[in-house]
């Protein structure tokens, strides 16, 4: 089968877009330790449709991964601890789950691309087995048909065929990745979470991977929930933008939404600490202080300590959700006035 | 260039201060690393109280009339085939075991350590030439090497600590190379040169301290295998000479009357493996100590 | 593959070159020699010499290693001095009871010590994990004779249901094989665990779960798949090690094995004797740690990767 075919056969089976394939409400999540609890995903809720894309961005220790994880239902327990909220990946209560019904729905409606390559394939089976097994789960074949379909997957991430008989080992960290999303993709999932999928990887080899996604994003139809720090990134592959502090969303909305009528002050601190490629003379202002600390987050808003804008309402209590519009929503006391509004980022 | 000085002071204090008293706390919540130390800190006292307070006349005192006594309150542990007090001559022989468990395994572990430090550090010939005479003695059953040099050199203490010592070389040459060569890569060694230090002095002062752990581990896991070993080479008759009451050999001589006085097997066994467990318990203890990411 | 095989078993042949020089002479340095044993008062000076002349005892110990080496060469070890025997048979006619025995403790150790070692990783840091652990402590660190003399107390003497020694029954393996195997599945059971542990530590099993693979089958075909591969080593080493260090066991239950021999071959001054059965044993030896190698090249993709093509490089992963 050749890879038009191929897609062709996946895309069959997609959903018509718009439909909410993924649904996350008030999403708890804690990792209870000995001496500390350490709350990583505080109250968080967003929704994606098919064919769409979701950037989910964020600093190191934000609870991005944590919020991918119980998408899977992959905390690993213990420590962690899904406390309250709901998850739906197509019309599925993820966590309400029974395991065997979890694992027909992890990488047949939902897949998930790990951070880190190099650790995320089993170093004692070919990658051929390995795409061939998620296949052999979920669709009704024998092994070589499996093998069959790993052979193609490979081809369609851009390996030759003839290598799936490799182990992990023989392949370069960039090949290894797209050995780790053809397993993602291996069975046309509605839903793809990428968890940073670049990071481990030359800034070549990251625009090849991330340029290879979108188009088989487009091709299969895909939702695709993309996790990282790279604001780069982000405005390359995604439509929606999600920003995360501190386990929770403080700015939603359109790539155009938080892009360029950027809201909360940690966004625009984000975009600050950028440096432009067009002024270089700009001065970088990166965010002061430290991430707040998740095992004793403050009474009001997180971010108020490190925030030029804070005022005592902040520090007092918890900001509510703002809509400033159909789509773009915010999470900042300082709203209340309507006066209010940030400097903006150059 | 004051930043770095600054951070490697930062790095500095914490390290010196804080590694082994941060070992240490963390140990100190492990029962079992705890209950090893405390039965290794006993036996060390009983070495002490013999060697003060008892003579080797004490221990090879004979009574006829008191043979093969079963344990009592007179004699705690019975008494032998000479009417010999079981309970004396086996506190007398904490005394080897703990030769064999620190004084066999150091030697071992001196040597070892120093070539397996080289063969990592230099590489090239010297590596080839230090590896390859090591493989030639891993190749070697620890126990056969053990009777072999024993026969040679005649039994005795000393003997049975060369030959001890010889059978544990191999792993500490091989786990120093390891971690030297693991070390030497790491950046830290990398600015050591590039300020200038010189190779002695990285060995000595970066490249040894850091691989402590790796040493320490295999130390008290050798402790342990080493007085095993060492006592069945005793009972084979390839260890200390037989008057003197070494643990294996008691064993040995009390296998004749297994019927007529099984304490003369039973009591010395026990301190035997007491004296193991302990080691275990402490080298368990002390690899999760070392390694706060194992202990999971 | 073929060729790794090959290349380790040629680095055999400098080995044991060395081990057996090593043996050799050592055992020549060792103070008395057999003729010690055979000269008596009557004896003239003429006499000690024709002595020392049949037993090559006037030539360089060189020679001698060297004559031994070329009589190796064409399968003779020649005979002991002692008892005059063959010794290349007088090895290979009790071999065999030191392998039965050997092997027996490994199975039984084997099969006692891979449930247990999966149960106690399986319930790590509870009540059953600590006593699992208790007991592997316990194995290790009771010396193999004293629990060999405690049986025989116990079973030979008191209630008389296992004979004290060989009789070439499946009674009188009974207690060897418990004295032997405790300390063994003691070992074995350790690794078990900390393997399990390690490997539950990786990310690929996250990997295997997100695509859907049931809980069962991440342990079986992902977990024991990679846990497998320092067990088999362990369980390696300790063949090699019961192999050749049998000798106390055997000499607890008089045992007829090559272990016992050496040892009444040492203490009787026999060089040929003893050198012969040295030189049989360590070879052995590093014919099992050879197999153990190649069975470990076998399992990991990534051992084998390193030997079967210099092209690619291994990549720790």
């Amino acid at each position: 089968m050749s890879n038009e075919s191929l897609t062709k056969s996946m895309t069959g089976g997609a959903a018509e877009t718009g439909e909410n394939v993924l649904e996350v409400k008030n999403l708890v999540v804690h990792y209870v330790l000995k001496k500390e609890t350490v709350e990583a995903v505080n109250d968080v809720s967003f929704t994606l449709k098919s064919g769409r894309s979701l950037g989910l961005v964020g600093e190191t220790g934000a609870g991005k991964t944590t919020t991918a994880l119980a998408i899977m239902n992959l905390v690993p327990n213990p420590p962690g601890v899904i406390k309250s909220g709901t998850v739906n990946v197509c019309g599925h209560e993820m966590l309400k789950l029974k395991p065997i019904e979890l694992a027909k729905i992890r990488g047949a409606d939902i897949s998930m691309i790990f951070q880190d390559p190099m650790t995320s394939l089993n170093p004692v089976m070919t990658v051929g087995n390995q795409i061939a097994e998620s296949v052999k789960l979920h669709e009704d074949c024998s092994h070589s048909q499996a093998f069959d379909r790993a052979v193609e997957m490979l081809e369609l991430v851009g390996i030759p065929g003839a290598r799936a008989s490799e182990y992990p080992h023989e392949f370069s960290g960039g090949m290894q990745q797209r050995v780790v999303i053809a397993i993602a993709l291996a069975c046309n999932p509605r839903v793809l979470i990428a968890d940073e999928p670049t990071t481990a990887l030359d800034v070549t080899i990251q625009a090849q991977v991330l340029g290879m996604m979108s188009e088989l994003k487009t091709k299969m139809n895909t939702a695709l929930l993309m996790i990282t720090h790279d604001l780069g990134v982000v405005a390359k592959m995604c439509d929606e933008v999600a920003v995360m502090y501190a386990g929770r969303i403080v700015e939603k909305g359109t790539l155009e939404d938080v892009f360029n009528n950027t809201m909360h002050p940690y966004t625009e601190g984000l975009f600050n600490s950028l440096p432009k490629i067009d002024n270089r003379d700009t001065e970088l202002k990166p965010i002061p202080g430290l991430m707040a600390d998740p095992t004793k987050l403050p009474v009001g808003c997180s971010f108020a300590p490190r925030c030029s804008y804070a005022t005592d309402a902040c520090r007092a209590r918890r900001p509510e959700d703002r809509y400033v519009s159909d789509t773009h929503m915010v999470v900042c006391t300082a709203y209340e006035d309507p006066a209010f509004h940030i400097e903006g980022w150059q | 260039m004051r930043k770095s000085k600054s951070a490697t002071l930062i790095s500095k204090q914490y390290r010196r201060k804080g590694f082994l008293i941060e070992v240490w706390l963390r140990l100190r919540t492990n029962r079992g690393a705890v209950f090893g130390l405390a039965v290794l800190a006993l036996f060390i006292l009983i070495m002490v109280y013999t060697f003060i307070f008892m003579t080797p006349a004490d221990v090879s005192k004979i009574d006829s009339k008191s043979r093969y006594l079963p344990p009592s309150s007179a004699h705690p542990f019975g008494t032998d085939d000479m009417g010999r007090d079981l309970f004396v001559r086996v506190l007398y022989g904490t005394r080897y075991s703990l030769a064999i468990a620190f004084g066999a395994v150091g030697i071992g572990a001196v040597i070892g350590t120093f070539f397996g430090s080289i063969a990592g550090y230099y590489g090239g010939w010297t590596d080839q030439i230090i590896m390859r005479i090591t493989d030639v003695l891993h190749s070697l059953p620890g126990i056969l090497l053990g009777m072999v040099i024993v026969t040679i050199l005649g039994a005795g203490l000393q003997t049975l600590m060369i030959a001890i010592g010889f059978t544990v070389i191999s792993g500490f040459v091989r786990m120093a190379r390891a971690s030297v060569l693991s070390v030497k890569t790491s950046e830290f060694v990398e600015s050591a040169r590039a300020i200038g230090m010189s190779e002695f002095r990285i060995v000595f002062s970066q490249v040894l301290p850091n691989s402590i752990s790796p040493l320490i581990v295999t130390f008290t896991a050798r402790m342990a295998t080493s007085v095993l070993a060492a006592a069945g080479l005793s009972f084979l008759g390839f260890g200390v000479p037989v008057p003197l009451p070494e643990w294996g050999a008691l064993i040995s001589a009390g296998r004749n009357y297994l019927t007529t006085a099984p304490h003369l097997t039973l009591f010395p066994g026990i301190f035997i493996m007491l004296m193991a467990f302990s080691c275990a318990l402490l080298g368990d203890g002390l690899r999760d100590a070392l390694d706060p990411k194992l202990n999971k | 593959m073929i060729r790794y095989t090959i290349n380790r078993i040629l680095w055999l042949i400098p080995i044991l070159i060395c081990v057996s020089f090593i043996i050799f002479g050592l055992l020549e340095l060792a103070p008395g020699s057999i003729i010690d044993t055979m000269i008596t008062e009557e004896m003239t000076t003429e006499d000690i010499e024709i002595l020392k002349e049949k037993y090559g005892m006037d030539k360089p110990m060189i020679y001698r290693y060297g004559l031994y080496m070329w009589n190796l060469l064409h399968g003779d070890l020649g005979t002991s001095q002692v008892t005059g025997l063959p010794i290349f048979e007088m090895y290979m006619s009790r071999w065999p009871n030191t392998l039965m025995l050997s092997l027996s403790s490994l199975v039984v150790g084997v099969l006692i010590a891979i449930p247990l070692g999966i149960f106690a990783a399986k319930y790590a840091g509870t009540i059953w994990d600590n006593l699992t652990t208790g007991f592997t402590m316990l194995g290790l660190s009771m010396p193999a004779f004293w629990l060999g003399l405690l049986l025989l107390i116990w079973f030979a003497y008191r209630i008389r249901i296992f004979p004290a020694g060989y009789d070439g029954t499946w009674k009188c393996f009974v207690m060897p094989v418990i004295a032997n195997g405790f300390s063994m599945s003691a070992t074995i059971t350790r690794q078990t665990r900390s393997a399990i542990l390690e490997v539950n530590r990786k990310d690929y099993l996250r990997t295997a779960r997100a695509k859907g693979v049931p809980e069962r089958q991440v342990t079986r075909k992902h977990v024991l798949a990679n846990a497998w591969i320092p067990i088999i080593t362990q369980i390696g080493l300790m063949t090699a090690m019961t192999l050749a260090g049998s000798a106390v066991i055997e000499a607890v239950y008089s045992w007829p094995g090559v272990g016992y021999m050496l040892v009444d071959a040492i203490s009787r001054r026999d060089v040929t004797m003893a050198c012969g059965t040295v030189i049989l044993t360590a070879t052995l030896y590093v014919l099992i740690l050879l197999v153990v190698d190649i069975i470990y090249a076998v399992v990991d993709p990534r051992i084998r990767a390193q030997y079967t093509s210099g092209k690619r490089k291994r990549r720790t992963a």
